[in-house]
């Protein structure tokens, strides 16, 4: 058996080091950031909860080293949800775990736009099966438009909300299907974790019934005794040898000493944004682009899921707050036959809406019975709908190396440029409409249009094909220029589809385990 | 989708803040339409921030209770001489001075200009005024600056007595209004048993809050 380096304790990461131990390897995964003990995760609950702390609590001490910088006209927020840690960004993610569609794998087939992936949803369903037994994904078989399964969900769904009853009472009369969100949270206890608590906080989870992949994942793969976790420990680079093979990777702690990881097989999985940064801060006589950059592909293509929201304004409370996770979903207009002309959109209703009291206390010039006056009259009547809209790759939109500005290291940071195009504005405009309609139907007196956001899915940056001039890596995820180094990364999508990336980012990491155990 | 927030790191759940960075924009805008632009900023952006290098500490009793005097004024008047109401505000006050950087010194400034006030006018201190004249007291601190519109409070921030006047505003009362809402007993005005946060189990969002014992 082999000595695997896997650079990124993420989601991916985190996957491969179990499977491959499993499978007899010896693996060394090096993560950037640091290990959370449960008492640090119980006290950034406490903060988050109290008010005191917002966003996203899982950021570096050293801020430099996650650094970055836009120049596009549309700018990307990558800390808004990205996170590092043993576990990666699932310590703070939502854990939506809906499977991609089949057509998503060949949009240019069905549809006449951008490229297929090199391998078709069929391909992965054993994958995305063992990857939501592994994960613990609770869902429910009332998505008449999802992709065919070959297992039933390991555990039954989290079950709707109250706002999740209203607004379904309206799709049905309107003959639209609300179902289900499958999430990486148990709705019973499962995997050694418990059963959710609904302690609102999701970010944070206190009760460990969120799947977050240190738990899920990196404890089982250290019991195995073949896979060690060196945290705080930043890659710099990765070397070759002779024969144009990555020998080593270089990385450093917070004291700046270098240190080396020889390996026989390097496996990047630190996300669509560093992974192809590393790949370009590796740059070396035989690759002066940037390692396995030979197609110029590394960087390029960078997608999204942007998301609208559309508000409405309700006469009765919705209550609201109570839980932060999404319990249900539309695949109504993600399903569609009409991708060709405008982007598809994912949308599902939130289990929060308008302001908290305390968001009234702190944004009115009122107090005393006046205060409470517009609070009673006011909380908890905004409903609140998001849609993700699909987007096709750009050359274009990219990340390269930023060239005035660098890290803690002394590395240049990434530099983003990214906009999006008159196909995923379409799809934004219709979702907009679509959802006020919703809305409307569900009693709301008025809609109100809110802004754009971007999730941390992103994709594209260094694409799967079969053909070495248009892709970075292969069917296999094998770069095509360097034999001995893959990539684990949602940077691997060909095009986006709508579906939040996870699950399929943790499938994609289990066929590649199992092709680099031969089997 | 994946994201509990909206974009730009602002507060999660659609709860918005008055931030730093919003302050100062807004405060731009006004200072070059009078022309003091660069004095402007450069006081305001010295002195209308928590002073974080303050610490953080425990409040003297006469601090607390001036404190709770205001907070009592601030909260909903049918909780007027609640215990709970009290207590709560108690507790916020005192969490804040302990725990956030700033908030220390500036409730201490704050009780002495309660106190300072409400001596001049009354001949004793805040806490022990009667609700009545506490109400007439603080309506006279913040209806005139409130009601000044953003250019004219911004040129009262330049002197000294409109400066501690906006600061009790808002970082005291805010404080303590912010803080009161987002408690169990905030929570319970609005028709929540249990305030978010207290991992009330699966059943508990599916349908309206149901009462609870005691509560």
């Amino acid at each position: 058996m082999s000595e695997i380096c896997v650079i990124g304790a993420g989601a991916a990461g985190c996957v491969l080091a179990l499977r491959l131990a499993r499978r007899g390897h010896r693996v060394t995964v090096i993560e950037s950031g640091p290990r959370y003990s449960d008492e640090e995760k119980e006290k950034l609950f406490l903060a988050v909860r109290s008010g005191r702390l917002y966003g996203n609590p899982y950021r570096l001490s050293e801020p430099s080293i996650e650094r970055y910088r836009n120049d596009g006209k549309v700018e990307l927020p990558l800390n808004f949800e990205r996170s590092r840690g043993l576990g990666g960004t699932t310590l703070y993610w939502l854990a939506n775990t809906p499977r991609m569609l089949p057509d998503d794998f060949r949009m240019r087939s069905r549809f006449g736009l951008a490229e297929d992936w090199p391998i078709s949803y069929e391909e992965l369903e054993p994958f995305y099966a063992q990857a939501e037994a592994e994960i613990g994904v609770a869902g429910a078989l009332d998505n008449p438009f999802a992709a065919p399964r070959s297992t039933p969900y390991p555990m039954p769904p989290i079950p709707f909300s109250h706002m999740d009853k209203l607004v379904k009472k309206a799709t049905d009369r309107m003959g639209y299907d609300l179902h289900h969100t499958p999430q990486a949270r148990n709705s019973i206890a499962y995997g050694e974790r418990s059963q959710c608590l609904a302690c609102t906080f999701c970010q944070v989870c206190p009760s460990g019934a969120k799947a977050t992949f240190d738990r899920t994942h990196a404890l089982a793969a250290e019991r195995t005794g073949r896979a060690r976790f060196v945290t705080d420990a930043t890659v710099l680079r990765l070397e070759l040898d002779a024969q144009g093979r990555v020998a080593r990777a270089v990385y450093a702690g917070l004291d700046r000493v270098e240190h080396a990881q020889e390996a026989d097989a390097f496996v990047i999985a630190s996300g669509g944004i560093e992974t192809p940064r590393l790949l370009l801060l590796s740059a070396s006589a035989g690759f002066p682009d940037g390692l396995a950059n030979r197609s110029g592909l590394v960087g390029r293509n960078l997608m999204n899921h942007p998301v609208a929201d559309t508000l409405g304004h309700f006469d009765q409370s919705l209550y609201p707050f109570r839980v932060t996770f999404e319990s249900s979903e539309s695949f109504q207009f993600y399903a569609t036959q009409t991708r060709d002309e405008t982007a598809a959109f994912l949308w599902n209703v939130n289990n929060y809406g308008g302001l908290q009291p305390a968001g009234f206390a702190e944004t009115s010039e009122l107090w005393g019975d006046a205060l409470f006056g517009r609070i009673e009259s006011e909380f908890g009547r905004v409903g609140s709908l998001s849609a993700g809209v699909d987007q096709l790759p750009d050359e274009r939109n990219r990340v390269s190396l930023d060239p005035h500005e660098v890290d803690y290291f002394g590395r240049p940071i990434p530099l983003i440029t990214y906009d999006f195009d008159e196909y995923t504005q379409r799809g934004l405009e219709n979702a907009r409409k679509k959802m006020a309609e919703i809305l409307t139907e569900a009693g709301a007196r008025t809609t109100e249009v809110a802004g754009n956001w971007w999730p941390g899915h992103h994709l594209g940056t260094v694409r799967m094909g079969d053909d070495a001039a248009r892709s970075v890596v292969d069917r296999n995820l094998r770069c095509h220029d360097v034999p001995n180094l893959y990539l684990a990364t949602t940077g691997v999508w060909t095009t986006g589809g709508c579906a939040n990336p996870t699950l399929t980012l943790s499938a994609l990491a289990l066929r590649l385990a199992e092709h680099l155990s031969g089997s | 989708m994946s994201g509990p927030e909206p974009a730009g790191g602002a507060p999660p759940r659609g709860r918005t803040r008055l931030t730093r960075r919003v302050f100062l924009v807004a405060l731009a805008g006004a200072a070059a339409a009078v022309g003091l632009a660069s004095l402007v900023r450069a006081r305001v952006h010295r002195a209308f921030e928590l002073d974080a290098s303050s610490g953080v500490g425990v409040l003297a009793d006469p601090e607390l209770e001036a404190l709770v005097a205001l907070g009592e004024v601030l909260m909903p008047s049918r909780l007027a001489g609640d215990t709970k109401a009290r207590e709560t505000m108690r507790e916020v006050a005192r969490e804040l001075a302990r725990d956030v950087p700033g908030y220390h010194l500036e409730f201490r400034r704050a009780a002495a200009l309660l106190d300072e006030r409400s001596r001049a006018r009354h001949g004793r201190a805040f806490a022990a005024l009667p609700l009545d004249a506490r109400r007439a007291l603080v309506d006279e601190l913040f209806v005139p600056m409130l009601r000044a519109g953003p250019i004219g409070r911004r040129l009262r921030r330049l002197l000294p007595s409109g400066q501690e006047i906006a600061r009790l505003w808002r970082f005291v009362a805010q404080g303590l209004l912010v803080g009161f809402y987002s408690s169990a007993l905030g929570w319970r005005l609005v028709g929540y048993p249990v305030p978010p946060g207290s991992c009330a189990g699966l059943a508990d969002y599916q349908g309206p809050p149901a009462p609870r014992a005691g509560s």
